[in-house]
């Protein structure tokens, strides 16, 4: 902790990153308390209000508060991205520290390994776009398939990153030790494989939060995501998108600054914890003190 | 006085500041001078600063490293206080460095010809057909067989040996005042480094060349300068012409370093430490001391008396 | 000879995996709901007109069945018919995949030539407000969503401004599209020599382009800041430093070498934009081959998105030839 404040200390920016990521998740905790107006309920007297005291963000073409909707989407936009990122993380872990330590040990292991990897390249040469949009019009349009869309064209970078790791790791002494000792391939990747190899993972983990964050937004403008009256940035942004050639800014313009806020400081995290797991960089970034 | 001289330093230190409080001290209050047409020895194990020294002179050290206090003069002109672009006027052209492990030195992708080409062009203002020329011709002095050819080789298609004389004529090609060799035949195989070796001291015969020759194998250094400067932990602690130096080594470190390169008993004998020697005079509570003494004209010895 | 063995290798590698894609993504669209026969027909067609169309479809057959005779007529160079627009989706794509490729091309090109100079002086200039800028650009330009970039433009230089042309397509409505040579019209306006026409292109393309190009220089600044950060600490720069080289002579030298990273961020992100630049081109109502794709994803039309991903694969494979060869032209080292 003490380390993180002498980091943001001198870098304002990073600190705001973890301030309004701090900020983002209280707002959705006590969104019913602040929200000054029900999210979903049509008010046709007050269609595209602009930004007033009244309606803070405006409103949009159904008359809808668009401050309101844009604290409730917090809800919805970061369980998304926060389920669809542990999702892929587990799962890309756990294939890709079987894919590591399996490569060639043995026919049929490495078989298993290679097919994997294989796989990995047909998936990753896929339009990524246009195969999110698929996986989700496959599973029928809904919040599980999004999850799941976002899990699974993220999980190829974590079957890499671990299997990476892995390849090292089994190559330590400990790990030999291990086997030599009679412990199964299983509770040996459990024990000492997986803990080993954080690192690059949990640095992983925070931009791709706020990566998943903008892929759900951009799934739900495409209209392949979340539906419409439900409040989410990406179908708020598509639902305000006729109006802003008329002059009409305000629908589509605030859920985008939230959105671009919530990513960025997913980034500026993810970039410090890139520094921060790094015992070297890590003492170089906090010299003077 | 200065006329004969080509290359000295007064007092240089070299500091590596660390990230918590005082770095570290790679060069200690080091000083010598080269006379026009001498070679130096420097030897010292690694870590001793000798290839720190190197870079202090062409002023390319490694960051955070640098010059903290001292001057290095060259042709009466202090290296340390020139501008980056008086430098540059200098190096390559009349300061040129000798580099070990040549296959990382030389840009991958571009041929030697032109690597060789680019500096002679910068530095003599040559046109293209001038510089082939002259490269040409340094790739034939350098012994390069086939030059003809090889002067549109790539550095991956060299084997180590013919890098290293890339390396030597890229020092060469500008006829250099002052040479500095730092460890240049480290990594290559005995034979060829004798023949290297062999190539160098035609060279610096030949050319006059004053030379600052930097090694770790103080049996080299033997057969090839004329004055020897032991490094220990960033400072010189003995400095000699080579002849006293052999005949009449003092501090601890030089026997020591020269028992443990002797082959023979009889000459292992003579050099090795009595350890009665390693005594107050030397060493200060592990550390060396601050004075040097002339113990014969031009040896000087890290001790107190 | 080396080339052939290299581009040889290349090609034996990715053939495999351009089965890979058709038959991963034959089978994925399959398994979307809704019935195609009864998509076409409409709701108050008789079981029997559905079930001829079916067997016509082919829909009776078995997966595998339907997977080979697709793969057959694939070779042949027939996608099918998209029942949305009822023409052949070769035809269709013809149509619109150059205006995709268009759109990418220059918006990387802009990228580009925003992104390497910033990298560069980041590097050199290592205590600059330059070097913190671009720091945080990359990570800026990665969090917001280009297709919200896009709406704010159009808000701003055209609602607001009026600068730019009307974000309805690539030309306007009254002028014609130049003669077809490449399917570009910024190139084929170039070729006819239409001025009028050209200068409506360039208007058209600005605002997607600037929209793109700003977002995807993030990542390419990025790298020629760090490879060239490496680059000017390494052993070779370091020796052409002492030998007196000039500052633009290192500079060039760091930058050769740092040419085939860049390199291959650029053909990632091009391979990337072909499908993910959909949301741009829905914005600026483009009709690029991203948003037919789309359009056929949601409304169980199956043959557009199978051309689709059967085109930008085999675009993708051109396009890592091409840097292929490219890189076999930068480094030396690869040609033995």
């Amino acid at each position: 902790m003490k380390v993180l404040y002498l980091y943001c200390k001198d870098r304002p920016l990073i600190g705001f990153g973890y301030f309004f990521v701090f900020f983002l998740i209280f707002l959705a905790v006590f969104a019913d308390l602040i929200a000054p107006w029900p999210p979903q309920t049509a008010n046709p007297d007050d269609y595209l209000q602009a930004p007033s005291w009244r309606h803070l963000f405006g409103t949009d073409e159904t008359g809808m508060d668009i401050f309101s909707r844009c604290i409730y989407s917090i809800r919805l936009d970061l369980s998304i991205a926060f389920l669809g990122t542990a999702v892929s993380a587990i799962v890309g872990t756990a294939i890709g520290a079987f894919v590591g330590y399996y490569e060639a040990r043995g026919r049929l292991k490495t078989v298993f390994s290679s097919f994997t990897m294989r796989a990995l390249d047909v998936i990753q040469s896929f339009p990524v776009f246009v195969f999110a949009i698929a996986l989700v019009a496959i599973f029928g349009q809904g919040l599980y398939s999004i999850i799941a869309a976002i899990a699974f064209v993220n999980m190829p970078i974590y079957v890499r990153l671990m299997r990476t790791q892995a390849l090292s790791i089994r190559q330590m002494r400990y790990v030999e030790a291990a086997y030599l000792s009679g412990l199964s391939d299983v509770s040996l990747i459990i024990k000492h494989i997986v803990p080993n190899s954080m690192g690059p993972i949990l640095s992983h983990l925070s931009v791709n939060v706020g990566w998943s964050v903008l892929l759900a937004a951009a799934l739900s403008f495409a209209g392949a995501g979340v539906e419409a009256p439900t409040p989410e940035w990406g179908s708020m942004i598509a639902v305000g998108f006729k109006n802003i050639v008329t002059g009409q800014w305000w629908p589509s313009t605030f859920p985008g600054i939230v959105l671009g806020l919530t990513v960025f400081s997913f980034a500026l995290i993810g970039a410090s914890v890139e520094v921060l797991a790094d015992p070297v960089r890590r003492r170089a970034a906090i010299a003077k003190y | 006085m200065t006329d004969s001289i080509s290359l000295s330093l007064n007092n240089l230190t070299v500091d590596y500041p660390g990230y918590k409080g005082s770095g570290t001290i790679a060069v200690k209050d080091v000083s010598f001078s080269i006379e026009k047409g001498k070679v130096l020895g420097l030897v010292g194990e690694s870590g001793a600063g000798k290839t720190s020294i190197a870079r202090a002179i062409t002023r390319q050290l490694v960051e955070p490293g640098e010059i903290t206090a001292g001057e290095i003069i060259f042709e009466n002109k202090n290296i340390v206080s020139m501008s980056q672009k008086e430098l540059r006027k200098y190096l390559g052209s009349q300061i040129s460095l000798i580099v070990p492990n040549p296959k990382s030195e030389l840009d991958p992708l571009l041929t030697i010809g032109r690597q060789l080409g680019d500096v002679v062009k910068t530095h003599l203002k040559l046109n293209n057909k001038e510089a082939r020329e002259a490269v040409l011709k340094v790739l034939e002095a350098v012994q390069i067989p086939d030059h003809n050819s090889r002067y549109s080789a790539y550095p991956h298609e060299l084997s180590g040996g013919m890098a290293q004389r890339v390396i030597i004529a890229m020092s060469l090609i500008c006829n250099p005042k002052f040479v500095i060799s730092d460890d240049a035949t480290s990594g290559l195989d005995v034979t060829v480094q004798r023949e290297i070796m062999k190539l160098m001291q035609n060279i610096i015969k030949e050319k006059d060349l004053s030379v600052l020759f930097i090694t770790r194998d103080i049996g080299l250094a033997a057969h090839f300068c004329d004055h020897l400067g032991l490094l220990f932990r960033g400072q010189i602690v003995e400095i000699a012409p080579i002849n006293s130096f052999f005949k009449n080594p003092i501090h601890p470190y030089s026997l020591a370093l020269l028992s443990a390169f002797s082959h023979s008993v009889k000459w292992r004998k003579v050099y090795s430490t009595d350890p009665q020697k390693w005594s107050k005079e030397f060493f200060i509570n592990g550390n060396v001391p601050d004075s040097m003494i002339e113990v014969e004209k031009g040896h000087l010895v890290r001790m107190i008396r | 000879m080396a080339l052939i063995r290299y581009i040889g290798r290349r090609l034996l590698f990715v053939l495999p995996q351009l089965f890979g894609i058709v038959a991963v993504s034959f089978f994925l669209l399959k398994m979307i709901p809704g019935d195609p026969a009864l998509l076409m027909l409409g709701p108050l067609a008789s079981q029997e007109a559905i079930n001829e169309i079916r067997s016509v479809m082919g829909l009776d057959k078995s997966l595998i069945e339907q997977f080979v005779i697709y793969l057959e007529r694939v070779l042949s160079g027939d996608l099918g018919t998209s029942w949305q627009t009822t023409k052949p989706v070769m035809e269709d794509l013809l149509k619109r995949f150059p205006a995709t490729m268009e759109l990418v091309t220059l918006s990387l090109l802009f990228a580009l030539i925003l992104g390497i100079p910033v990298g560069i002086l980041a590097s050199l200039l290592k205590k600059s407000i330059i070097n913190k800028f671009s720091t945080y650009y990359g990570l800026l330009a990665g969090s917001l969503p280009d297709f919200w970039l896009g709406l704010i433009f159009i808000f701003v230089f055209y609602t607001i401004l009026g600068w730019a042309a009307a974000p309805m397509g690539r030309l306007d409505l009254g002028i014609l599209p130049p003669a077809v040579v490449s399917g570009s019209y910024f190139i084929d306006s170039l070729i006819a020599g239409d001025w009028e026409t050209f200068n409506n292109v360039v208007a058209h393309l600005t605002l997607p382009v600037l929209t793109l190009g700003l977002i995807n220089a993030g990542p390419i600044i990025k790298m020629t800041q760090s490879t060239m950060d490496r680059l000017l600490e390494s052993d070779h720069i370091r020796y052409a430093r002492s030998c007196g080289l000039g500052e633009f002579q290192i500079v060039r030298r760091a930058f050769r070498n740092s040419l085939p990273s860049v390199l291959t961020i650029v053909s990632v992100l091009y391979s990337f934009l072909i499908g993910g630049a959909v949301l741009v081109e829905i914005v600026f109502s483009w009709g690029g081959a991203g948003q037919y794709a789309l359009s056929g994803v949601l409304n169980a039309d199956i043959n557009p998105v199978m051309g689709f991903v059967v085109w930008s694969a085999v675009l993708c494979l051109i396009l890592y030839l091409i840097v292929d060869l490219l890189y076999f032209a930068i480094d030396p080292r690869l040609r033995d």
